[in-house]
Protein backbone atom coordinates (compact mmCIF):
# COMPACT_ATOMS: atom_id res chain seq x y z
CA UNK A 1 0.00 0.00 0.00
CA UNK A 2 2.79 2.11 0.68
CA UNK A 3 4.45 1.84 -2.69
CA UNK A 4 0.97 2.18 -4.12
CA UNK A 5 0.53 5.42 -2.47
CA UNK A 6 4.21 6.46 -3.54
CA UNK A 7 3.63 5.62 -7.05
CA UNK A 8 0.48 7.97 -7.21
CA UNK A 9 1.96 10.37 -5.29
CA UNK A 10 5.09 10.15 -8.22
CA UNK A 11 2.01 10.03 -11.43
CA UNK A 12 -0.11 12.57 -9.85
CA UNK A 13 2.60 15.59 -9.09
CA UNK A 14 3.60 15.56 -12.66
CA UNK A 15 -0.09 14.58 -14.22
CA UNK A 16 -0.80 17.03 -16.71
CA UNK A 17 2.63 18.55 -16.28
CA UNK A 18 5.42 16.21 -17.60
CA UNK A 19 5.49 12.81 -18.91
CA UNK A 20 7.04 10.18 -16.11
CA UNK A 21 8.11 6.45 -15.91
CA UNK A 22 8.08 3.86 -13.34
CA UNK A 23 10.68 1.19 -13.30
CA UNK A 24 9.82 -1.34 -11.30
CA UNK A 25 12.76 -4.34 -10.60
CA UNK A 26 11.52 -7.63 -9.83
CA UNK A 27 7.80 -7.22 -10.78
CA UNK A 28 6.53 -10.73 -10.35
CA UNK A 29 3.08 -10.78 -9.97
CA UNK A 30 2.19 -7.61 -8.89
CA UNK A 31 -0.30 -5.59 -9.99
CA UNK A 32 0.50 -2.20 -9.33
CA UNK A 33 -0.08 -0.88 -12.69
CA UNK A 34 -3.55 -1.76 -13.32
CA UNK A 35 -4.47 -0.71 -9.67
CA UNK A 36 -2.89 2.86 -10.60
CA UNK A 37 -5.02 2.91 -13.94
CA UNK A 38 -7.84 1.98 -12.30
CA UNK A 39 -7.55 4.73 -9.59
CA UNK A 40 -10.19 7.36 -10.32
CA UNK A 41 -7.36 10.38 -9.35
CA UNK A 42 -4.67 8.45 -11.87
CA UNK A 43 -5.97 9.78 -15.94
CA UNK A 44 -4.12 6.55 -17.21
CA UNK A 45 -5.54 7.34 -20.40
CA UNK A 46 -3.10 10.44 -21.48
CA UNK A 47 -0.54 8.24 -21.74
CA UNK A 48 1.92 10.50 -19.84
CA UNK A 49 3.25 7.58 -17.95
CA UNK A 50 4.90 4.55 -19.56
CA UNK A 51 5.26 1.59 -16.95
CA UNK A 52 8.41 -0.51 -17.33
CA UNK A 53 8.38 -4.16 -15.33
CA UNK A 54 11.17 -6.24 -15.83
CA UNK A 55 11.58 -9.70 -14.18
CA UNK A 56 13.41 -12.87 -14.99
CA UNK A 57 12.49 -14.37 -18.38
CA UNK A 58 10.07 -17.09 -17.83
CA UNK A 59 8.59 -15.03 -14.79
CA UNK A 60 8.02 -12.52 -17.14
CA UNK A 61 6.61 -14.51 -19.94
CA UNK A 62 3.79 -16.34 -17.62
CA UNK A 63 2.97 -12.71 -16.56
CA UNK A 64 2.44 -11.96 -20.21
CA UNK A 65 0.84 -14.68 -21.02
CA UNK A 66 -2.00 -14.10 -18.02
CA UNK A 67 -2.23 -10.43 -19.39
CA UNK A 68 -3.12 -11.25 -22.95
CA UNK A 69 -5.57 -14.21 -21.77
CA UNK A 70 -7.24 -11.35 -19.53
CA UNK A 71 -9.64 -9.35 -21.29
CA UNK A 72 -9.29 -6.05 -18.48
CA UNK A 73 -5.54 -7.00 -17.89
CA UNK A 74 -5.05 -5.73 -22.10
CA UNK A 75 -7.58 -3.13 -21.89
CA UNK A 76 -5.20 -1.35 -19.28
CA UNK A 77 -2.03 -2.31 -21.67
CA UNK A 78 -3.59 -0.43 -24.71
CA UNK A 79 -2.50 -1.53 -28.08
CA UNK A 80 0.32 -4.18 -28.02
CA UNK A 81 3.32 -3.35 -30.75
CA UNK A 82 5.17 -6.28 -32.46
CA UNK A 83 8.46 -6.27 -33.97
CA UNK A 84 12.05 -6.76 -32.82
CA UNK A 85 13.75 -3.87 -33.32
CA UNK A 86 14.35 -2.03 -30.56
CA UNK A 87 12.35 -3.65 -28.67
CA UNK A 88 13.87 -6.96 -29.05
CA UNK A 89 13.74 -8.95 -26.30
CA UNK A 90 10.47 -7.06 -24.69
CA UNK A 91 7.64 -9.26 -24.33
CA UNK A 92 4.90 -7.30 -24.22
CA UNK A 93 5.17 -3.73 -25.28
CA UNK A 94 2.45 -0.95 -25.82
CA UNK A 95 2.46 3.16 -25.71
CA UNK A 96 2.21 2.98 -21.71
CA UNK A 97 3.12 -0.04 -20.54
CA UNK A 98 6.41 -2.83 -21.40
CA UNK A 99 6.84 -6.25 -19.64
CA UNK A 100 10.94 -6.96 -20.49
CA UNK A 101 12.14 -10.46 -19.41
CA UNK A 102 15.69 -9.70 -18.17
CA UNK A 103 18.13 -11.27 -15.17
CA UNK A 104 18.32 -7.79 -13.52
CA UNK A 105 22.21 -9.14 -11.69
CA UNK A 106 23.36 -8.60 -15.69
CA UNK A 107 23.23 -4.70 -15.30
CA UNK A 108 25.37 -4.41 -18.30
CA UNK A 109 22.49 -5.79 -20.38
CA UNK A 110 19.94 -4.20 -17.75
CA UNK A 111 21.46 -1.05 -18.32
CA UNK A 112 21.37 -1.25 -22.09
CA UNK A 113 17.49 -2.70 -22.48
CA UNK A 114 16.53 0.19 -20.20
CA UNK A 115 17.80 2.89 -21.84
CA UNK A 116 16.19 1.50 -25.46
CA UNK A 117 12.86 2.25 -23.35
CA UNK A 118 13.13 4.76 -21.61
CA UNK A 119 14.31 8.69 -21.72
CA UNK A 120 16.68 9.39 -19.64
CA UNK A 121 15.65 13.24 -18.90
CA UNK A 122 12.35 12.20 -18.08
CA UNK A 123 10.88 11.90 -14.29
CA UNK A 124 11.27 8.67 -13.54
CA UNK A 125 10.79 6.33 -10.50
CA UNK A 126 12.15 2.98 -9.46
CA UNK A 127 10.18 0.33 -7.32
CA UNK A 128 12.19 -2.26 -5.88
CA UNK A 129 9.57 -4.20 -3.43
CA UNK A 130 11.42 -7.11 -1.65
CA UNK A 131 14.58 -7.63 -4.46
CA UNK A 132 17.49 -5.67 -2.90
CA UNK A 133 17.39 -8.37 -0.03
CA UNK A 134 17.97 -11.28 -2.78
CA UNK A 135 20.75 -9.25 -4.63
CA UNK A 136 24.14 -9.43 -3.52
CA UNK A 137 25.80 -6.48 -1.72
CA UNK A 138 27.72 -5.45 -5.01
CA UNK A 139 25.24 -6.14 -7.24
CA UNK A 140 22.97 -3.44 -5.89
CA UNK A 141 25.69 -1.18 -5.35
CA UNK A 142 26.23 -1.39 -9.24
CA UNK A 143 22.38 -1.12 -9.81
CA UNK A 144 22.15 1.98 -8.01
CA UNK A 145 24.87 3.70 -9.03
CA UNK A 146 24.58 2.80 -12.88
CA UNK A 147 20.48 3.95 -12.37
CA UNK A 148 21.05 6.87 -10.86
CA UNK A 149 24.18 8.13 -13.70
CA UNK A 150 21.85 6.93 -16.34
CA UNK A 151 18.20 9.21 -15.48
CA UNK A 152 18.39 12.84 -14.54
CA UNK A 153 15.34 13.30 -12.51
CA UNK A 154 15.44 9.75 -10.56
CA UNK A 155 13.81 8.45 -7.10
CA UNK A 156 13.71 4.84 -6.11
CA UNK A 157 11.40 3.35 -3.49
CA UNK A 158 12.16 0.22 -2.26
CA UNK A 159 10.37 -2.36 0.51
CA UNK A 160 13.15 -4.94 1.83
CA UNK A 161 12.97 -7.35 5.02
CA UNK A 162 16.17 -5.50 7.69
CA UNK A 163 17.50 -6.40 10.77
CA UNK A 164 19.44 -9.61 10.35
CA UNK A 165 21.34 -9.14 13.77
CA UNK A 166 18.51 -9.62 16.48
CA UNK A 167 16.59 -12.67 17.25
CA UNK A 168 13.81 -12.26 15.10
CA UNK A 169 16.11 -11.40 12.41
CA UNK A 170 18.53 -14.61 12.97
CA UNK A 171 15.44 -16.50 12.98
CA UNK A 172 14.42 -15.16 9.90
CA UNK A 173 17.43 -15.90 7.59
CA UNK A 174 17.48 -19.14 9.39
CA UNK A 175 13.73 -20.37 8.34
CA UNK A 176 14.54 -18.83 4.95
CA UNK A 177 17.61 -20.58 4.51
CA UNK A 178 16.32 -23.70 5.10
CA UNK A 179 13.67 -23.17 2.21
CA UNK A 180 16.33 -22.69 -0.13
CA UNK A 181 15.80 -18.92 0.11
CA UNK A 182 19.16 -16.47 0.87
CA UNK A 183 18.75 -13.26 1.60
CA UNK A 184 22.46 -12.34 1.11
CA UNK A 185 21.37 -8.48 0.81
CA UNK A 186 19.96 -8.08 4.25
CA UNK A 187 21.12 -5.44 5.94
CA UNK A 188 21.54 -5.74 9.85
CA UNK A 189 19.52 -2.15 10.72
CA UNK A 190 17.85 0.94 8.82
CA UNK A 191 21.50 2.34 8.53
CA UNK A 192 22.42 -0.59 6.49
CA UNK A 193 20.14 0.14 3.91
CA UNK A 194 20.98 3.81 2.99
CA UNK A 195 24.65 2.73 2.33
CA UNK A 196 23.76 1.65 -1.13
CA UNK A 197 21.72 4.63 -1.94
CA UNK A 198 23.97 7.83 -0.32
CA UNK A 199 27.47 6.13 -1.73
CA UNK A 200 25.58 5.70 -4.98
CA UNK A 201 25.66 9.59 -5.03
CA UNK A 202 21.48 9.59 -4.05
CA UNK A 203 21.28 13.71 -2.48
CA UNK A 204 18.30 12.95 -0.30
CA UNK A 205 18.07 9.36 1.35
CA UNK A 206 15.27 8.21 3.78
CA UNK A 207 14.09 5.23 5.44
CA UNK A 208 11.66 4.15 8.57
CA UNK A 209 10.45 0.60 9.54
CA UNK A 210 7.46 -0.61 8.52
CA UNK A 211 5.72 0.14 11.93
CA UNK A 212 6.94 3.78 11.59
CA UNK A 213 5.35 3.95 8.37
CA UNK A 214 1.83 2.05 9.48
CA UNK A 215 1.43 4.08 12.76
CA UNK A 216 2.83 7.50 11.88
CA UNK A 217 3.00 8.19 8.14
CA UNK A 218 -0.07 6.15 6.37
CA UNK A 219 -3.52 8.21 7.35
CA UNK A 220 -5.59 7.04 9.91
CA UNK A 221 -8.64 6.35 7.38
CA UNK A 222 -6.36 4.20 5.00
CA UNK A 223 -5.78 2.29 8.70
CA UNK A 224 -9.27 2.26 9.32
CA UNK A 225 -9.60 0.52 6.27
CA UNK A 226 -6.69 -2.53 6.68
CA UNK A 227 -7.80 -2.90 10.01
CA UNK A 228 -11.84 -3.52 9.05
CA UNK A 229 -10.40 -6.23 6.71
CA UNK A 230 -9.01 -8.50 9.00
CA UNK A 231 -8.93 -8.71 13.18
CA UNK A 232 -5.84 -8.53 14.67
CA UNK A 233 -4.93 -8.54 17.98
CA UNK A 234 -1.30 -9.96 18.69
CA UNK A 235 0.55 -6.39 18.61
CA UNK A 236 3.45 -7.61 19.89
CA UNK A 237 4.15 -10.19 17.36
CA UNK A 238 2.93 -7.92 14.21
CA UNK A 239 5.31 -5.01 15.70
CA UNK A 240 8.08 -7.14 15.65
CA UNK A 241 7.42 -8.25 12.12
CA UNK A 242 6.94 -4.79 10.86
CA UNK A 243 10.37 -3.38 12.46
CA UNK A 244 11.39 -6.24 10.84
CA UNK A 245 11.27 -4.51 7.16
CA UNK A 246 12.19 -1.25 5.90
CA UNK A 247 10.85 1.40 3.31
CA UNK A 248 13.26 3.68 1.74
CA UNK A 249 12.92 6.13 -0.46
CA UNK A 250 15.87 7.87 -1.90
CA UNK A 251 16.03 10.91 -4.72
CA UNK A 252 18.50 12.72 -7.03
CA UNK A 253 16.52 15.77 -7.88
CA UNK A 254 18.16 18.94 -6.02
CA UNK A 255 14.12 19.60 -4.67
CA UNK A 256 12.90 16.57 -3.56
CA UNK A 257 9.64 15.96 -2.32
CA UNK A 258 9.47 12.38 -0.37
CA UNK A 259 6.05 10.72 -0.95
CA UNK A 260 5.66 10.51 2.95
CA UNK A 261 6.69 12.62 5.98
CA UNK A 262 9.92 10.29 7.18
CA UNK A 263 10.46 12.79 9.90
CA UNK A 264 7.41 12.02 12.28
CA UNK A 265 8.43 10.70 14.88
CA UNK A 266 6.28 9.57 17.90
CA UNK A 267 6.83 7.52 21.23
CA UNK A 268 5.90 4.13 20.80
CA UNK A 269 3.20 3.89 23.88
CA UNK A 270 0.62 2.23 22.67
CA UNK A 271 -1.92 4.44 24.18
CA UNK A 272 -0.93 6.87 21.48
CA UNK A 273 -2.13 4.08 18.58
CA UNK A 274 -6.11 4.44 18.22
CA UNK A 275 -7.73 1.73 19.45
CA UNK A 276 -8.82 -0.66 15.84
CA UNK A 277 -11.60 -1.10 14.69
CA UNK A 278 -12.61 -3.86 16.76
CA UNK A 279 -15.33 -6.60 14.72
CA UNK A 280 -17.49 -8.20 17.61
CA UNK A 281 -17.67 -4.58 19.22
CA UNK A 282 -21.01 -2.41 18.35
CA UNK B 1 -4.07 -51.89 38.29
CA UNK B 2 -2.59 -49.86 41.45
CA UNK B 3 -2.69 -46.54 41.69
CA UNK B 4 -5.00 -46.40 38.27
CA UNK B 5 -7.33 -43.67 38.11
CA UNK B 6 -10.57 -44.72 36.12
CA UNK B 7 -14.30 -44.11 36.27
CA UNK B 8 -17.16 -44.04 34.48
CA UNK B 9 -19.01 -41.73 32.07
CA UNK B 10 -22.34 -41.54 33.27
CA UNK B 11 -23.52 -40.58 29.29
CA UNK B 12 -21.94 -42.39 27.15
CA UNK B 13 -20.23 -45.53 29.52
CA UNK B 14 -16.89 -44.85 27.87
CA UNK B 15 -14.27 -45.74 30.52
CA UNK B 16 -11.35 -43.43 32.03
CA UNK B 17 -7.97 -44.26 31.33
CA UNK B 18 -6.77 -41.38 32.85
CA UNK B 19 -3.02 -43.24 32.65
CA UNK B 20 -3.38 -44.59 29.55
CA UNK B 21 -4.19 -41.28 27.90
CA UNK B 22 -0.88 -40.12 29.99
CA UNK B 23 0.78 -42.00 27.84
CA UNK B 24 -0.61 -41.83 24.53
CA UNK B 25 -0.16 -38.05 25.07
CA UNK B 26 2.96 -38.04 26.12
CA UNK B 27 3.80 -39.84 22.64
CA UNK B 28 2.04 -37.12 20.65
CA UNK B 29 -0.97 -39.46 20.14
CA UNK B 30 -4.53 -37.70 19.76
CA UNK B 31 -7.33 -39.73 22.01
CA UNK B 32 -10.27 -40.83 19.94
CA UNK B 33 -13.59 -38.83 19.88
CA UNK B 34 -15.41 -40.42 22.57
CA UNK B 35 -12.46 -40.74 24.70
CA UNK B 36 -12.24 -36.99 24.89
CA UNK B 37 -16.11 -36.55 25.38
CA UNK B 38 -15.47 -38.56 28.26
CA UNK B 39 -12.66 -36.34 29.44
CA UNK B 40 -14.38 -32.77 29.13
CA UNK B 41 -17.62 -34.57 30.97
CA UNK B 42 -14.94 -35.14 33.94
CA UNK B 43 -13.04 -32.74 33.76
CA UNK B 44 -16.11 -30.33 33.48
CA UNK B 45 -17.21 -31.86 36.76
CA UNK B 46 -14.07 -30.99 38.07
CA UNK B 47 -13.80 -27.23 37.33
CA UNK B 48 -17.58 -26.48 38.14
CA UNK B 49 -16.55 -26.72 41.58
CA UNK B 50 -13.52 -24.45 41.60
CA UNK B 51 -14.27 -20.72 41.93
CA UNK B 52 -13.47 -17.83 39.87
CA UNK B 53 -10.14 -16.94 41.97
CA UNK B 54 -8.44 -20.07 42.20
CA UNK B 55 -6.66 -20.69 45.71
CA UNK B 56 -3.44 -22.35 44.86
CA UNK B 57 -0.60 -23.24 47.76
CA UNK B 58 3.26 -22.65 46.90
CA UNK B 59 5.45 -24.11 45.36
CA UNK B 60 3.52 -23.67 42.71
CA UNK B 61 5.07 -23.05 38.99
CA UNK B 62 3.30 -20.97 36.74
CA UNK B 63 3.53 -21.02 32.91
CA UNK B 64 1.98 -18.16 30.38
CA UNK B 65 0.70 -18.50 26.56
CA UNK B 66 2.23 -21.80 25.37
CA UNK B 67 -0.17 -21.93 22.28
CA UNK B 68 -0.72 -25.32 20.35
CA UNK B 69 3.50 -25.57 20.98
CA UNK B 70 3.60 -29.32 22.16
CA UNK B 71 6.96 -30.43 21.69
CA UNK B 72 8.28 -27.02 23.56
CA UNK B 73 5.67 -27.73 26.24
CA UNK B 74 7.49 -31.08 26.94
CA UNK B 75 10.77 -28.85 26.98
CA UNK B 76 8.79 -27.01 30.06
CA UNK B 77 8.14 -29.99 31.87
CA UNK B 78 12.20 -30.57 31.44
CA UNK B 79 12.53 -27.56 33.08
CA UNK B 80 10.47 -27.00 35.31
CA UNK B 81 10.08 -30.56 36.46
CA UNK B 82 7.11 -33.58 35.80
CA UNK B 83 3.89 -33.45 36.83
CA UNK B 84 2.51 -34.32 39.85
CA UNK B 85 6.18 -33.73 41.65
CA UNK B 86 5.88 -30.40 40.50
CA UNK B 87 2.58 -28.26 40.79
CA UNK B 88 1.91 -25.75 37.92
CA UNK B 89 -0.76 -23.05 37.65
CA UNK B 90 -1.06 -22.71 33.39
CA UNK B 91 -2.39 -18.85 32.71
CA UNK B 92 -4.24 -19.77 29.43
CA UNK B 93 -3.94 -19.48 25.81
CA UNK B 94 -3.23 -23.43 25.30
CA UNK B 95 -4.70 -23.60 21.98
CA UNK B 96 -4.36 -21.41 18.53
CA UNK B 97 -1.16 -20.14 16.71
CA UNK B 98 0.86 -23.61 17.29
CA UNK B 99 0.12 -26.92 15.07
CA UNK B 100 -0.71 -29.26 18.05
CA UNK B 101 -3.22 -27.60 20.10
CA UNK B 102 -5.31 -30.73 20.76
CA UNK B 103 -2.50 -32.55 21.85
CA UNK B 104 -1.12 -29.82 24.15
CA UNK B 105 -4.93 -29.28 25.80
CA UNK B 106 -5.66 -32.80 26.05
CA UNK B 107 -2.51 -33.25 27.85
CA UNK B 108 -2.96 -30.34 30.13
CA UNK B 109 -6.46 -31.68 30.48
CA UNK B 110 -5.72 -35.28 31.44
CA UNK B 111 -3.19 -33.61 33.85
CA UNK B 112 -5.50 -32.00 35.61
CA UNK B 113 -8.25 -34.83 35.93
CA UNK B 114 -5.52 -36.53 37.13
CA UNK B 115 -3.98 -34.60 39.95
CA UNK B 116 -6.51 -31.88 40.13
CA UNK B 117 -4.48 -30.81 43.02
CA UNK B 118 -1.07 -30.28 41.01
CA UNK B 119 -2.46 -28.92 37.97
CA UNK B 120 -4.69 -25.62 37.79
CA UNK B 121 -5.69 -24.16 34.08
CA UNK B 122 -7.37 -20.59 34.22
CA UNK B 123 -8.94 -19.06 31.04
CA UNK B 124 -7.02 -17.09 28.20
CA UNK B 125 -8.80 -15.26 25.81
CA UNK B 126 -7.98 -18.17 22.90
CA UNK B 127 -9.97 -20.22 25.06
CA UNK B 128 -13.02 -18.83 23.12
CA UNK B 129 -15.33 -20.03 20.45
CA UNK B 130 -14.72 -17.00 18.08
CA UNK B 131 -11.22 -16.33 18.92
CA UNK B 132 -10.23 -20.20 18.20
CA UNK B 133 -12.04 -19.99 14.75
CA UNK B 134 -9.96 -17.35 13.29
CA UNK B 135 -6.58 -18.62 15.06
CA UNK B 136 -6.27 -22.40 13.95
CA UNK B 137 -7.77 -24.57 16.98
CA UNK B 138 -10.69 -25.19 14.99
CA UNK B 139 -9.39 -25.87 11.72
CA UNK B 140 -6.98 -28.39 13.57
CA UNK B 141 -9.54 -30.05 15.42
CA UNK B 142 -11.82 -30.98 11.82
CA UNK B 143 -8.39 -31.57 10.46
CA UNK B 144 -7.71 -34.31 13.14
CA UNK B 145 -11.14 -35.70 14.33
CA UNK B 146 -12.74 -35.33 10.67
CA UNK B 147 -15.77 -32.66 12.30
CA UNK B 148 -15.91 -29.58 14.39
CA UNK B 149 -16.90 -32.08 17.49
CA UNK B 150 -14.04 -32.01 19.28
CA UNK B 151 -14.13 -28.54 18.79
CA UNK B 152 -17.20 -27.92 20.68
CA UNK B 153 -16.48 -30.03 23.09
CA UNK B 154 -13.21 -28.11 24.24
CA UNK B 155 -15.12 -24.82 23.93
CA UNK B 156 -17.82 -25.66 25.72
CA UNK B 157 -15.59 -26.69 28.28
CA UNK B 158 -13.40 -23.37 28.04
CA UNK B 159 -16.86 -22.00 29.81
CA UNK B 160 -15.82 -24.00 33.01
CA UNK B 161 -12.36 -22.45 33.57
CA UNK B 162 -11.53 -19.86 36.20
CA UNK B 163 -10.57 -16.47 35.60
CA UNK B 164 -7.67 -15.94 38.11
CA UNK B 165 -5.64 -17.25 41.17
CA UNK B 166 -4.14 -16.47 44.34
CA UNK B 167 -1.20 -18.34 44.84
CA UNK B 168 -0.26 -17.76 48.70
CA UNK B 169 -2.47 -15.09 49.54
CA UNK B 170 -0.17 -12.80 47.66
CA UNK B 171 0.18 -13.32 44.20
CA UNK B 172 -2.70 -12.61 42.31
CA UNK B 173 -2.67 -14.66 38.48
CA UNK B 174 -4.72 -13.89 35.58
CA UNK B 175 -4.38 -13.94 31.96
CA UNK B 176 -4.67 -10.58 30.48
CA UNK B 177 -4.67 -8.12 33.47
CA UNK B 178 -7.14 -5.53 35.58
CA UNK B 179 -10.71 -3.75 34.47
CA UNK B 180 -11.83 -0.22 35.64
CA UNK B 181 -14.84 -2.57 36.55
CA UNK B 182 -12.68 -4.21 39.28
CA UNK B 183 -10.63 -2.65 42.06
CA UNK B 184 -10.95 -6.32 44.78
CA UNK B 185 -10.88 -10.01 44.55
CA UNK B 186 -14.61 -10.04 45.77
CA UNK B 187 -15.90 -8.01 42.18
CA UNK B 188 -13.95 -11.06 40.58
CA UNK B 189 -15.47 -14.14 42.36
CA UNK B 190 -19.02 -12.80 41.63
CA UNK B 191 -18.94 -12.84 37.99
CA UNK B 192 -20.56 -15.25 36.60
CA UNK B 193 -17.97 -16.70 34.44
CA UNK B 194 -19.95 -19.84 32.31
CA UNK B 195 -20.32 -18.48 29.48
CA UNK B 196 -18.25 -17.71 26.33
CA UNK B 197 -15.57 -14.30 26.51
CA UNK B 198 -17.74 -11.66 26.47
CA UNK B 199 -16.95 -8.65 24.27
CA UNK B 200 -16.41 -6.07 27.19
CA UNK B 201 -17.10 -6.08 30.77
CA UNK B 202 -14.65 -7.16 33.84
CA UNK B 203 -14.36 -10.93 32.54
CA UNK B 204 -13.41 -9.71 29.13
CA UNK B 205 -11.02 -7.35 30.33
CA UNK B 206 -9.39 -9.58 32.38
CA UNK B 207 -8.37 -11.60 29.71
CA UNK B 208 -7.68 -9.06 26.98
CA UNK B 209 -5.97 -5.94 29.29
CA UNK B 210 -2.43 -5.24 29.11
CA UNK B 211 -0.11 -3.15 31.42
CA UNK B 212 1.42 -0.27 30.06
CA UNK B 213 4.00 2.55 30.93
CA UNK B 214 1.89 5.01 31.79
CA UNK B 215 -0.91 6.04 34.44
CA UNK B 216 -4.52 5.56 34.43
CA UNK B 217 -6.27 3.93 32.06
CA UNK B 218 -6.55 3.85 28.31
CA UNK B 219 -8.55 1.99 25.03
CA UNK B 220 -6.58 -1.04 24.31
CA UNK B 221 -4.87 -0.95 20.55
CA UNK B 222 -6.11 -5.05 20.81
CA UNK B 223 -9.57 -3.86 20.50
CA UNK B 224 -10.69 -5.09 23.53
CA UNK B 225 -9.97 -4.99 27.28
CA UNK B 226 -7.60 -1.93 28.54
CA UNK B 227 -4.07 -0.71 29.05
CA UNK B 228 -3.46 0.04 32.73
CA UNK B 229 -0.49 1.59 34.15
CA UNK B 230 1.62 1.42 37.30
CA UNK B 231 -0.58 3.57 39.63
CA UNK B 232 -3.42 1.49 38.43
CA UNK B 233 -1.15 -1.79 39.73
CA UNK B 234 0.16 -0.10 42.59
CA UNK B 235 -3.80 0.81 44.19
CA UNK B 236 -4.69 -2.73 43.51
CA UNK B 237 -1.90 -4.66 44.88
CA UNK B 238 -2.85 -2.18 48.03
CA UNK B 239 -6.14 -2.72 48.12
CA UNK B 240 -6.02 -6.70 47.84
CA UNK B 241 -2.87 -6.97 49.95
CA UNK B 242 -0.81 -8.56 47.25
CA UNK B 243 2.65 -8.58 46.38
CA UNK B 244 2.66 -9.46 42.93
CA UNK B 245 0.46 -9.93 39.63
CA UNK B 246 1.82 -12.54 37.13
CA UNK B 247 -0.08 -12.66 33.84
CA UNK B 248 0.88 -13.62 30.39
CA UNK B 249 -0.86 -12.72 27.33
CA UNK B 250 2.09 -10.66 25.47
CA UNK B 251 4.44 -11.73 23.67
CA UNK B 252 7.95 -11.02 25.60
CA UNK B 253 10.99 -11.95 23.97
CA UNK B 254 13.02 -12.34 26.80
CA UNK B 255 10.62 -15.08 28.24
CA UNK B 256 9.26 -12.24 31.49
CA UNK B 257 9.34 -9.17 31.87
CA UNK B 258 8.77 -7.23 34.99
CA UNK B 259 7.50 -3.48 35.20
CA UNK B 260 6.10 -0.89 38.09
CA UNK B 261 9.31 -2.10 40.30
CA UNK B 262 8.42 -5.83 40.66
CA UNK B 263 4.74 -5.37 41.02
CA UNK B 264 3.57 -7.17 38.00
CA UNK B 265 5.60 -9.88 35.81
CA UNK B 266 4.76 -11.41 32.30
CA UNK B 267 5.28 -14.35 32.19
CA UNK B 268 5.40 -16.00 28.31
CA UNK B 269 6.14 -20.08 28.09
CA UNK B 270 6.02 -20.29 24.04
CA UNK B 271 9.51 -19.90 22.93
CA UNK B 272 9.99 -19.31 19.11
CA UNK B 273 6.37 -18.10 19.28
CA UNK B 274 4.57 -19.22 16.01
CA UNK B 275 8.41 -20.64 14.91
CA UNK B 276 9.48 -17.36 13.85
CA UNK B 277 9.76 -15.06 16.56
CA UNK B 278 12.93 -15.82 18.08
CA UNK B 279 12.21 -15.41 21.67
CA UNK B 280 12.74 -17.44 24.77
CA UNK B 281 10.20 -18.62 26.93
CA UNK B 282 10.06 -18.28 30.54
CA UNK B 283 8.12 -20.04 33.73
CA UNK B 284 8.17 -18.60 37.42
CA UNK B 285 8.61 -20.79 40.61
CA UNK B 286 7.07 -19.46 43.69
CA UNK B 287 8.72 -21.62 47.30
CA UNK B 288 7.28 -21.39 49.87
CA UNK B 289 7.80 -18.85 51.14
CA UNK B 290 6.75 -17.09 47.88
CA UNK B 291 10.22 -16.78 46.81
CA UNK B 292 10.29 -16.11 43.08
CA UNK B 293 12.40 -17.31 40.49
CA UNK B 294 12.48 -17.37 36.63
CA UNK B 295 13.53 -20.49 34.57
CA UNK B 296 14.14 -19.10 30.81
CA UNK B 297 13.96 -22.13 28.08
CA UNK B 298 14.47 -22.18 24.20
CA UNK B 299 12.64 -24.00 21.83
CA UNK B 300 12.95 -27.59 21.88
CA UNK B 301 15.21 -28.56 18.86
CA UNK B 302 13.95 -32.81 18.47
CA UNK B 303 10.51 -33.89 18.59
CA UNK B 304 9.21 -36.95 20.72
CA UNK B 305 10.17 -39.58 18.15
CA UNK B 306 14.01 -37.84 18.03
CA UNK B 307 13.33 -36.91 14.44
CA UNK B 308 14.11 -33.44 13.10
CA UNK B 309 10.87 -31.26 13.72
CA UNK B 310 8.75 -31.07 10.91
CA UNK B 311 9.06 -27.65 9.23
CA UNK B 312 5.69 -25.39 9.55
CA UNK B 313 4.88 -23.54 6.98
CA UNK B 314 6.17 -19.49 7.88
CA UNK B 315 4.22 -16.53 7.17
CA UNK B 316 6.83 -13.88 5.69
CA UNK B 317 6.47 -10.81 3.19
CA UNK B 318 8.70 -12.23 0.54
Amino acid sequence: MAIFEATKKFLLDHQHIAKVQVVSLGCGSDSLFWRLCADTDVDSRSSYFAFVEIDFPDSAARKAERIRQDALLSASVGSLETGTDPWEGEILHSDRYILMGCDIRDTGSLMTRISRVTKRRLPTMVISECVLCYLEPRTTDMLTSKLVSHFDDLSWISYDPVGSEDSFGRRMVENLAQRGCGLPGIHRDLQGCTRPFHNAGFCTVHVADMLTVYNMILDTNQRRRIERIEFLDELEEWNLVMKHYALLWASNAPSPTPPFDFTKHRTESRANISAPHHPYVR
Amino acid sequence: MEGRESGLDMNLGVGLDLDGFLVRLRRGEVLHEAEVRSLCWRAREILIEEPNVLLVDAPVTIAGDVHGQYFDLMELFLVGGDVPATRYLFLGDFVDRGYYSVETFLLLLTMKVRWPDRVYLIRGNHESRQITQVYGFYDECVRKFGSATVWRFCTDLFDYLSLGALVGGKVFCVHGGLSPSISTLDQIRAIDRKQEVPHDGAMCDLMWSDPEVMDGWALSPRGAGFLFGGDIVAQFNHTNGLDLIARAHQLVMEGYKEMFDGKLVTVWSAPNYCYRCGNVAAILSLSSDLQWRYHVFEAAKVDAKNAPRKQPVLEYFL
